[in-house]
C-alpha cells in the first residue's frame, strides 16, 4: 500500500520539480509538488520508515523555503533536489525489497547548503521586481493555459492578504500576524485501526504554532460497550499560527478519508468564521452526495485529479503532470467528467478474455440459428451480439491507457541527457493524450529512451556547429503520438544531422553485409543500421549516424507486433517511426486454409494477396521464387514448412509479406475470409514454436493457430540469404509513406 | 464429462491421513493421479493439431473459451497406442506450474477407471529400474487388485517436457 503511494508520489514530486524552473511563479504548481513532498513524508513516518520521512524532509523544506519566498528557483537547485528525488526514490525500492539503504549524507548537506545559502541568492533577487527576474520565463510555445492560479476558489483562500504577503518576496522577513484558528476534530472510529497516530498529527500542528489541545469524551460509550480498537474521542484545538488555512488543512492529509474535520478562524472579536476547511470531499467532484460523506476506504481508490483547468484548457500539456498527481487536491475544483479507479492488471486481463468468448458464444448461437432457422430467437440473438460486442470493445478499451504515462518520463531523461551532453535541447510532446494498450505503453519505454539518446549522443550538434549551419542553437526533439488508419504511429524525430548514407554504406561492405562495389539502394542503407551487430563497440565515437543496438529497438516493437520506419534529410534531421497496433488483445487477421488446417494470419503482415495460378514460378538463384508483375518473390511453402503431406491444391494462394526490407511470398491452400480474433498466449510448453504467435477461438468453437509470417519466413532459412541477396527492386514501402 | 473436483475442506482434513488418487490407464499400464491435480476429466473432442510442434504435442483444444494443449504421455514413456481401442479415450485436465502462474494441460489416457483413497503408507517408493522411459516419472507405487498403480509424478512430466520442447519433432 506504502509503496504503491510512495511511488507515485515521487512521480509527481519529478514531475513537478521538472516543471518548476519553467513554471515560475505559478503558486499552485509549486503547492502542489510540495505536497507531494510533503504527503511522502507522512505517508513514511506513518509506517514508521524513519529514515525515509527525515530525507524527505530535507526535500519539503527546500521547496518550502521556495514557497515563502525566501529562495529563488534555478537549476542548480533543480538538479540538486532531483537527485535528492532519485535516491529518495532508491530508498523507497530498497526499502521494498528489504534491503534498505541509507539516506545520502552528501545530498543531505547540500539540500541543507540551499537552505543556507539559497536565501542570500534570493535576497539578491529580492531587489529586482520579479518581471524582471534574471531569466525571463520563455515565451511558451504551446496552449499551456494552466497559467491561471489553479487556486481559484475563495473558499480555500479566505485571507488574501495574507496570501499575498507569503508569496511576495517583497517583504519575506515582516513578521506576519499569527491568525487563531478552531479546529473541530471527530476520526473516524477507525483511525486507529488503520495505523494513524493521532498524536503525530498533533505534534504537526504544534510545529505550526500554539495549540491548545481538549478532548470531548461525550460520545464515549459505557465501558461495556467500549471497542478498544475503535476511536471515540472529538478533539478540539485552538492554534494561533502564521500558517495558512491550507497549511493547517494538509496536516490532517490522512485522517481526510472518514473524519470530520472543520477549521473556523476565530475573529478578533471571538467569532467563529469557518473556512471551507477541507474541501478534499467536494473535490471529487464526481461523487455529489453530501459535503461530509464518508469516503469509501476500500482498495478500489477514486483517484480523482486535481483538476484546476478549466475541462477545455485540460489537454494537451507538455507534461500532464496530473496524471500521477496524489487523489487529493485542495483545491475545490470543476467537475471533472470521470472518476478514476485502479484495477488489478491480471482481472482486467480476465475480463478482457471472458469478454471475447461471450463473443465466440454469440456467434455459434448465430450459426445454430442459421442452421435451425429459429425466427423467434433471432431477436434476442443480435441483442446478444451486439451487447456481447459492445462489452467486448469496453473491456478492451480498459486496457488503454494514455501514452502521456510514457512520454512523461522524457523531459526528465533529456534534462540528463542534455547537462551531460552539453547540447542544448528543446524537447516538444504532441498528442500524450493517444491511447494505446498498456502492455504496449510499457514496452516502449526502453527503445524511446534509446533512440532519445542516440538522438542527443549522435545526431544532434553542439551549440556551435549548429549556430554555423545556421540552425537554431538549441537541437529539437519531437515526441509525438497520434493515429494512421487503425494503427497509432509514434515519433521521435530530431533536426540533427541526418543519417549519413557514405558511412553506413561504407560500414555496411566493411562488415561483409553490403557486397563490394555496389550501391545499396535507400531502403537496404535504411534496413543496415537495423541489422544485429551493425554497429560495433569501436564504431560509435567516429558514427556520426545512427545504429547502436537498433536491432534490439526494432526487436521489442515487432513483439508488439509494430514496425519502425526511419525518415532521414542530411542535414536536416531523423525521424524514427513506430507504428504498432491500438490494442495487443485483439487482433484482424486472415483466416486461410493449408493442409486441412486452419490458421489465422494478422492483416498487418499482409501486403497483398495473389492467386498463384496466375503468376510465373521461377527459379532464381537455386529458391524458389515467383513472378509477381514482373517482380521476383522468393517464396515459402507452408505446406512444405509444416511438412503435410499430398499434392497442393492447382491452385494456391500467395501472401505477400515483408522481411528485412524485401517482399516474400507465403504460399497457403485457400483463403477463407477476414476474422476478428482475441489472441490467446499458447502457454509455456509452445513458446519455442516462433512460427505461432498464439490461438485464437473460432466462432464454430475450433481452435486456431495464429501464424507469425515474418517468423515463418526467418525459419524456411531463407532469411538469412536473402537479406544479402542485391536485388532489391522495390522501394521499402515502410519508408515511403 | 466427471466432475472430480471434491469439496475442498473436506480434503483438508484428510490431507495428513489420505490422499483420493484418480486411476487411469495409459498403454495397457495403471496410473494414479492425485485428485487435486485433476480439474476434470473430459471426452476426447475436436482437436487442432499444431505442425511442427513436439511429437507428444497432440494438439490445441478449445476448453471453455481457453485453448488448451493436449499432451499423449505414450511417446515419452515409450508405450505403444492400442491399436484398437475399445471406446474413445479421455483427457485429464491437469494444473501444472507454480502456484502463482498455475496453467492447464490436458493429458490423454485411455480411460479413467477409479477414485480411490490411498494413506501415505500404503504408497511404496518406485524402483530406480525397471519402469522403462517412464521410470523418471514415477513417485511410487500402488498395489491395488493384484497389480500396481504407478504414481505420476506430473510437476517432473511437465518439467521435463518443456526442457524437451525446443527440440520440436
Amino acid at each position: 500500500m506504502f509503496y504503491e503511494e510512495a511511488r507515485e508520489l515521487l512521480i509527481g514530486l519529478e514531475e513537478g520539480l521538472m516543471e518548476l524552473e519553467r513554471r515560475r511563479g505559478d503558486r499552485a504548481h509549486l503547492d502542489q509538488t510540495f505536497r507531494s513532498a510533503h504527503s511522502l513524508k507522512g505517508a513514511a513516518a506513518m509506517v514508521g520508515l524513519a529514515a525515509i520521512a527525515e530525507f524527505t524532509h530535507h526535500i519539503e523544506a527546500v521547496l518550502d523555503q521556495i514557497r515563502s519566498g525566501m529562495m529563488g528557483v534555478d537549476a542548480e537547485i533543480i538538479t540538486s533536489l532531483l537527485e535528492a528525488r532519485d535516491h529518495l526514490a532508491a530508498m523507497v525500492e530498497a526499502e521494498a525489497a528489504h534491503s534498505p539503504i541509507p539516506p545520502s549524507t552528501e545530498l543531505v548537506g547540500r539540500l541543507a547548503g540551499l537552505i543556507g545559502g539559497g536565501s542570500a541568492k534570493a535576497r539578491a533577487r529580492e531587489a529586482i521586481p520579479p518581471a524582471a527576474a534574471p531569466a525571463p520565463p520563455k515565451p511558451e510555445p504551446k496552449s499551456r493555459s494552466r497559467k491561471l492560479d489553479a487556486k481559484p476558489s475563495a473558499a480555500a483562500a479566505p485571507t488574501p492578504a495574507k496570501r499575498k504577503k507569503k508569496s511576495s518576496t517583497s517583504e519575506p522577513s515582516a513578521v506576519p500576524a499569527l491568525t487563531r484558528y478552531q479546529i473541530s476534530l471527530r476520526p473516524g472510529h477507525d483511525v486507529l485501526k488503520r495505523g494513524i497516530n493521532l498524536a503525530g498529527i498533533f505534534d504537526e500542528l504544534r510545529e505550526l504554532g500554539q495549540t491548545t489541545l481538549t478532548a470531548d469524551v461525550d460520545s464515549v460509550p459505557p465501558l461495556e460497550r467500549i471497542d478498544p480498537e475503535q476511536s471515540y474521542l472529538v478533539w478540539t484545538i485552538t492554534i494561533a499560527t502564521d500558517a495558512s488555512p491550507e497549511r493547517i488543512d494538509e496536516v490532517f492529509l490522512f485522517l481526510a478519508e472518514d473524519s470530520e474535520i472543520t477549521i473556523g478562524r476565530i475573529e478578533a472579536d471571538g467569532r467563529l468564521v469557518p473556512i471551507g476547511s477541507a474541501p478534499r470531499v467536494e473535490a471529487s467532484a464526481a461523487e455529489p452526495g453530501p459535503r461530509r460523506a464518508p469516503r469509501p476506504s476500500s482498495a478500489i481508490v477514486p483517484a480523482v485529479e486535481p483538476t484546476a483547468l478549466p475541462p477545455a484548457a485540460a489537454q494537451p500539456h507538455a507534461n500532464g503532470a496530473p496524471e500521477h498527481a496524489p487523489a487529493r487536491p485542495s483545491h475545490p475544483t470543476l467537475a471533472r467528467p470521470h472518476a478514476r479507479i485502479r484495477v488489478d492488471a491480471g482481472q482486467l486481463d480476465e475480463l478482457v478474455g471472458l469478454a471475447g468468448e461471450l463473443v465466440v458464444v454469440t456467434d455459434n448461437l448465430m450459426g445454430l440459428r442459421e442452421i435451425g432457422g429459429m425466427d423467434p430467437w433471432s431477436h434476442a440473438l443480435e441483442a446478444l451480439e451486439r451487447v456481447s460486442r459492445q462489452i467486448r470493445d469496453t473491456t478492451l478499451e480498459l486496457r488503454m491507457v494514455p501514452v502521456d504515462e510514457l512520454f512523461s518520463r522524457f523531459p526528465r531523461v533529456v534534462r540528463d541527457l542534455s547537462d551531460r551532453s552539453g547540447k542544448e535541447i528543446d524537447l516538444r510532446i504532441i498528442g500524450q493524450d493517444t491511447r494505446l494498450d498498456r502492455t504496449i505503453v510499457e514496452r516502449l519505454g526502453d527503445p524511446m529512451v534509446h533512440l532519445i539518446r542516440n538522438a542527443v549522443d549522435h545526431a544532434l550538434e553542439l551549440p556551435a556547429e549548429r549556430l554555423a549551419k545556421g540552425k537554431p542553437r538549441a537541437g529539437r526533439i519531437t515526441l509525438s503520438a497520434g493515429h494512421e488508419g487503425d494503427r497509432v504511429a509514434i515519433r521521435v524525430e530530431d533536426d540533427g544531422r541526418g543519417l549519413d548514407r557514405e558511412k553506413i554504406v561504407k560500414k555496411g561492405i566493411a562488415l561483409g553485409m553490403v557486397p563490394t562495389g555496389t550501391s545499396p539502394d535507400d531502403p537496404r542503407v535504411v534496413s543496415l543500421i537495423f541489422e544485429p551487430g551493425f554497429s560495433t563497440r569501436d564504431s560509435v565515437s567516429d558514427m556520426s549516424g545512427r545504429g547502436v543496438g537498433l536491432d534490439v529497438v526494432r526487436d521489442a516493437v515487432r513483439a508488439l507486433r509494430g514496425g519502425v520506419a526511419v525518415e532521414s534529410v542530411p542535414g536536416k534531421g531523423t525521424a524514427f517511426v513506430f507504428r504498432l497496433p491500438l490494442t495487443l488483445a485483439l487482433i484482424d487477421g486472415l483466416l486461410v486454409e493449408t493442409a486441412g488446417g486452419r490458421f489465422v494470419v494478422p492483416l498487418a503482415q499482409v501486403e497483398e494477396c495473389v492467386s498463384l495460378a496466375g503468376v510465373r514460378s521461377a527459379l532464381a538463384e537455386g529458391r524458389p521464387c515467383v513472378a509477381v508483375r514482373g517482380e521476383l518473390v522468393p517464396m515459402v511453402s507452408l505446406r512444405n514448412l509444416f511438412r503435410a503431406d499430398g499434392p497442393p491444391p492447382a491452385r494456391q494462394e500467395l501472401l505477400l509479406t515483408r522481411h528485412a526490407g524485401q517482399r516474400v511470398g507465403v504460399a497457403v491452400d485457400r483463403l477463407l475470409g477476414r476474422v476478428q480474433a482475441v489472441i490467446q498466449s499458447l502457454g509455456e510448453g509452445l513458446h519455442g514454436l516462433g512460427r505461432f504467435s498464439g490461438a485464437t477461438i473460432l466462432g464454430d468453437g475450433a481452435v486456431s493457430l495464429i501464424l507469425d509470417l515474418s517468423a515463418v519466413v526467418s525459419e524456411s532459412r531463407f532469411a538469412e540469404t536473402a537479406t544479402r541477396s542485391p536485388y532489391t527492386a522495390s522501394p521499402w514501402a515502410e519508408s515511403q509513406r | 464429462m466427471v466432475d472430480m473436483v471434491t469439496d475442498a475442506s473436506i480434503e483438508e482434513d484428510d490431507r495428513d491421513r489420505a490422499q483420493s488418487y484418480v486411476v487411469f490407464r495409459l498403454g495397457g499400464e495403471g496410473y494414479a493421479l492425485e485428485v487435486m491435480r485433476v480439474q476434470e476429466v473430459l471426452d476426447m473432442q475436436a482437436l487442432t493439431e499444431v505442425p511442427g510442434g513436439p511429437k507428444y504435442l497432440l494438439g490445441v483444444i478449445n476448453l471453455r473459451g481457453h485453448v488448451v494443449p493436449v499432451y499423449d504421455l505414450r511417446t515419452p514413456f515409450g508405450l505403444i497406442k492400442e491399436q484398437k481401442p475399445t471406446r474413445a479415450p479421455c483427457v485429464l485436465i491437469v494444473e501444472s506450474g507454480a502456484e502463482n502462474a498455475a496453467q492447464i494441460t490436458g493429458l490423454l489416457v485411455d480411460r479413467v477407471s477409479d477414485v480411490l483413497e490411498i494413506p501415505p503408507e500404503e504408497i511404496q517408493p518406485s524402483p530406480r529400474l525397471g519402469l522403462g522411459k517412464a521410470t523418471p516419472f514415477v513417485r511410487g507405487l500402488i498395489r491395488h487388485q493384484d497389480a500396481f498403480l504407478l504414481v505420476l509424478d506430473v510437476d517432473r512430466v511437465f518439467s521435463t517436457l518443456g526442457s524437451l520442447n525446443g527440440e520440436g519433432v
